[in-house]
């Protein structure tokens, strides 16, 4: 996450260039490195901020039912993000 | 019947990040981390809906990055920076837990011999460390997003 993260923040903000730029985003979604470094990524930042956010409503709903009423809720939500996320990163590198 | 207690007294819940235990660096720190992640899981939903424009059209993603780029607007450039402080934070001070709980920076177990020495004294030097390592990545943020040193120029 670390490194993913900062090389994403880098490229996207600090480094210079027009990344935003329709001919730079495009560029990149049909180079595979970036479809394939981006479904790590995200699957990783999902995980890891549902599973903190899952840690703080912890603290506050306690029984065993508001427990497993949010793990089902987080579970889903990051499965659909996820799937969201996949398709929006694959689809401009095959179309 | 008795009520059945729903107060757990272990368990200070969200007002308790703030009163529980010392307001000491460390615990500024913790409070700090968990604003943050809040704010960027939340951002990271609507950030993989605007993303995911560019699966359309580039039109589309044209027209999208014209409405809510920082490009165009200087107020969603602020907040643009804002994120990139809470992230830069959130990066370094988890660096700094991630160490921490593999034991490094914490000295080696001794003897309480007064005046004791706590964990928290022997790993602050990491923890300055860490954040003026952050510090300096806020610094170069400034000048990336708003004098012309990143792509916000």
């Amino acid at each position: 996450m670390f490194f993913l993260l900062g090389s994403h923040i880098f490229f996207m903000h600090m480094a210079g260039g027009e990344p935003l730029s329709v001919e730079e985003t495009f560029a990149r979604a049909k180079n595979i490195a970036f479809p394939l470094m981006y479904t790590i990524f995200v699957a990783a930042a999902l995980y890891h901020g549902l599973y903190g956010l899952r840690g703080i409503l912890f603290e506050r709903f306690h029984t065993p039912f508001s427990q497993k009423v949010i793990n089902w809720l987080l579970s889903f939500a990051g499965i659909i993000w996820f799937l969201y996320a996949l398709a929006t990163t694959w689809i401009p590198f095959f179309k | 019947m008795e009520k059945k207690k729903r107060y757990y007294p272990n368990f200070p819940g969200v007002p308790g990040w703030i009163y529980g235990g010392n307001l000491n660096f460390e615990r500024v720190l913790f409070l700090l981390h968990r604003i943050t992640g809040l704010a960027l899981i939340f951002y990271l939903f609507a950030h993989i809906i605007v993303v995911g424009f560019r699966a359309y059209s580039p039109e589309m993603w044209e027209m999208v990055m014209g409405r809510i780029s920082g490009h165009s607007n200087p107020v969603i450039l602020f907040f643009e920076w804002l994120l990139v402080l809470a992230v830069i934070f959130h990066m370094f001070n988890g660096m700094r837990l991630i160490f921490l709980e593999l034991g490094f920076f914490i000295g080696k177990p001794s003897r309480p011999v007064y005046p004791y020495r706590t964990s928290i004294d022997r790993q602050r030097i990491f923890t300055w460390i860490m954040m003026i390592l952050a510090s300096i990545f806020v610094i170069w943020s400034i000048f990336a997003f708003f004098m012309g040193g990143g792509n916000h120029a």
